[in-house]
């Protein structure tokens, strides 16, 4: 009897759980209908995803909805849905989570374009917006573009004026002079050069890839291309040089103490704060927000020397809009793409907060906050040089390796010998690459 | 059959998901770890055991494992340690009970990635809390670079998962402890048994169904560190704090080697499975019952 009680409880139950159901997708069919009517009356609204990072209170939500909303009003049937990484993944790890689960959004910023175009994700850019750019060739993958360059970064060392007054200590032009400032700013018991050991790829930014540039100026300045085609290894002397000099500065205690622990806001912070006196970093830190700024800051900027002294400064024009190869909306994202370069004030905007420097035929320019017009100073004259590891094309090093990179220089702050951690370098470039 | 359908329709759509969302992805997983994947789709080609093969000589899969057992091992212990005494003094208190209880809890309820971005401020070098602390008591000897340190950052990482971690288990505890009846103790008080024996002989025997239970969910969760050491060190400095789950998902998509993450996946799969198995086993033959 009690048996029959249960079963039939059991039943009754399950059927009224598979009635919710029902009544929910009835609902749900209701408010599809409801929607398609909707849709008919604005002409099919249709949604593009727009994937973005954002970055502190220059990049953040808003500011995106403007250029969203803006281009609803130019097209009333077009609607852009902001997509921002709210995980701890890199953009590059983000986006492949993405595709793998089938999700890639529409319109994307891309860093490794390369990497993506070449494994069909990316649809490639038609001429008619290719030709937006000042070099419509750049970064091209076996002659296809894949993303669109948007701005182009400046990266090179920032100082503090004050201190450099305080220490009468002069522009370093050659890469003596520069350890010469840097000793002197030791004995001073300030922190000569400010960076984060534990995002590491600050490391690389403000470390190992200008390092790497400069010495190429010096000595071979195919050193990227030809290490990114295998025809010279890490074990080159450009390569090899770079990473003894970057080890020297942290035996020499260049990076203060605790660097390991130190993470990208805090370097900021140190430097902005006083307490170091030099910052290699990009020019995206005009636009970012800048901790504790003291009244008497004042900043100065210019290229890390070589050996022969200054022979160019580093850029990195890598980072663009890309299309997703998967988009159901491609006509609509391509436009998206295309209203981010034309519309003038839309792309002034997205260069100020990033405070970089335009990639388009004709060039835009605003105006700049101190850190800009620093740079711009740093820059006069000098011959940009594009930043080594961060290529395009036929100078794209093999996916992966940066951030092993960014390891093997933690292992060297921590004391690893250099020519064990080239060696593992090499290896795993081996096993990327193939 | 008939006797069973009752229960079968009630397991089955909690059954349902959980085919579809972890067994199967386990089995797609598995497929894939015969593969070079790559992540993109498109090309790529069975290879047999090679990932398998590959693994067998990978140093930094192996450091890996290594860095997983010790942060697990030494926070399961440690962990249980202090969440069995919190649940004792817990129980006996008079006053604040609900206070306290709360203030233990209380980092449980934030997730590990917010945990771990408060605790890198705290063991900044230059003005972290601790070394504040120390360097404002005259023991700047003390001082340490917790997280750049290659020596002690395990440690450091492993303190902040027993810090967030210990109120779940006190929690698990104290309703076990609420359990045990007060006749047991009482009757082991008049059999003239001090403190230390009730514990021993009367309190800790009853109280192993809940110790069972949280020492297997512990060794899980430890061999799949994932988020703190993320959000705390990446892994770093190198590869010093890389944990199995962090080497898989760094070997599928920073290094794009998916097929090479899945056999890795798989393995921890294999050895999670034969851990929990063995302590279940173990585990269960001491509980008693009243």
């Amino acid at each position: 009897m009690k048996k029959k009680w249960t079963l039939l409880l059991a039943s009754t139950m399950l059927l009224s759980m598979l009635a919710a159901c029902g009544s929910g997708t009835n609902e749900q069919s209701k408010e599809n209908s409801q929607e398609t009517e909707d849709t008919k009356k604005t002409e099919e609204t249709m949604e593009i995803k727009w994937f973005r990072q954002e970055v502190g209170s220059t990049r953040n939500k808003e500011f995106y909805k403007k250029i969203e909303d803006k281009f609803h009003e130019l097209h009333p049937n077009i609607k852009v849905v902001g997509v921002a990484n709210s995980s701890n993944l890199t953009v590059s790890e983000f986006l492949k989570t993405s595709l793998a689960s089938g999700d890639m959004p529409d319109v994307v910023t891309m860093q490794s374009a390369d990497e993506f175009g070449k494994a069909n994700a990316l649809l490639e850019i038609p001429d008619h917006i290719a030709n937006l750019l000042a070099d419509p060739e750049f970064g091209r993958t076996g002659g296809k573009l894949y993303t669109m360059p948007y701005k182009t970064d400046v990266i090179g060392v920032f100082y503090n004026k004050k201190v450099f007054a305080d220490l009468d200590l002069s522009v370093p032009k050659t890469w003596a002079e520069f350890t010469d400032a840097a000793n002197k700013i030791k004995e001073a018991k300030l922190t000569p050069l400010s960076t984060s050991g534990k995002d590491s790829w600050v490391l690389g930014m403000g470390g190992l890839w200008p390092l790497v540039g400069a010495e190429a100026l010096n000595n071979n300045t195919d050193y990227p291309k030809q290490r990114a085609s295998d025809e010279l290894t890490f074990q080159d002397d450009v390569f090899k040089s770079a990473l003894n000099k970057f080890k020297d500065w942290n035996q020499n205690g260049y990076f203060g103490k605790g660097v390991l622990g130190m993470n990208y806001q805090q370097a900021t912070e140190q430097f902005t704060s006083g307490k170091a006196a030099m910052y290699i970093m990009g020019s995206w830190i005009a636009g970012s927000d800048l901790p504790n700024l003291k009244p008497d800051f004042e900043v100065g900027f210019f290229p890390l020397p070589s050996d022969k002294g200054v022979l160019g400064y580093m850029t990195k024009g890598t980072e663009g809009w890309s299309v997703s190869a998967t988009s159901e909306h491609k006509e609509e994202a391509l436009e998206f793409v295309k209203f981010l370069f034309e519309d003038k004030e839309v792309y002034t905007s997205l260069l100020q907060a990033e405070g970089a420097f335009s990639t388009t035929k004709e060039p835009v320019t605003y105006e700049m906050n101190e850190y800009g017009q620093a740079i711009m100073q740093g820059i006069e004259g000098i011959q940009p040089y594009p930043l080594p590891g961060f290529g395009l094309g036929e100078t794209a090093w093999a996916p992966g390796i940066d951030s092993y990179l960014f390891k093997i220089l933690q292992n060297i702050i921590a004391g690893a010998d250099v020519n064990k951690e080239i060696e593992a370098a090499d290896q795993e470039w081996s096993r990327l690459a193939n | 059959m008939k006797k069973n359908l009752p229960y079968i329709a009630f397991a089955a759509p909690a059954l349902i998901v959980y085919v579809i969302f972890a067994i199967v992805p386990i089995f797609l997983s598995l497929l894939l770890s015969f593969t070079n994947f790559d992540g993109f789709g498109a090309n790529y080609k069975f290879i047999g055991f090679q990932n398998y093969a590959t693994a067998l000589h990978d140093d930094r899969f192996f450091y890996s494992i290594q860095v997983t057992l010790l942060i697990t091992v030494v926070s399961c212990f440690l962990i249980n340690l202090f969440a069995l005494l919190f649940a004792i003094v817990l129980n006996n208190l008079r006053k604040l009970k609900g206070f306290y209880r709360t203030i233990i809890f209380y980092p449980q309820v934030l997730s590990f990635v917010v945990v771990g971005f408060i605790w890198t401020y705290i063991y900044n070098y230059n003005d972290g809390a601790i070394n504040f602390i120390f360097g404002k008591l005259g023991l700047e000897s003390w001082m340490q670079d917790w997280l750049g340190d290659s020596g002690i950052v395990v440690f450091s990482v492993t303190l902040v998962i027993i810090w967030q971690s210990v109120g779940f288990y006190t929690v698990i505890y104290l309703a076990n402890l609420q359990t045990v009846p007060g006749e047991v103790l009482e009757a082991a008080t008049i059999d003239g048994a001090n403190r230390f024996q009730k514990f021993k002989n009367v309190l800790f025997p009853l109280m192993s169904p809940a110790f069972t239970i949280n020492w297997i969910l512990c060794f899980i969760s430890g061999l799949k560190t994932y988020d703190v050491v993320k959000v705390m060190t990446d892994g770093g400095p190198g590869f010093k704090t890389e944990t199995i789950a962090f080497n898989i998902i760094s070997q599928a998509f920073v290094a794009n080697k998916q097929g090479y993450g899945s056999a890795l996946a798989m393995l921890l799969f294999v050895f999670v499975a034969i851990v929990s198995v063995i302590q279940v086993v173990y585990l269960r033959k001491r509980e008693v019952e009243l």
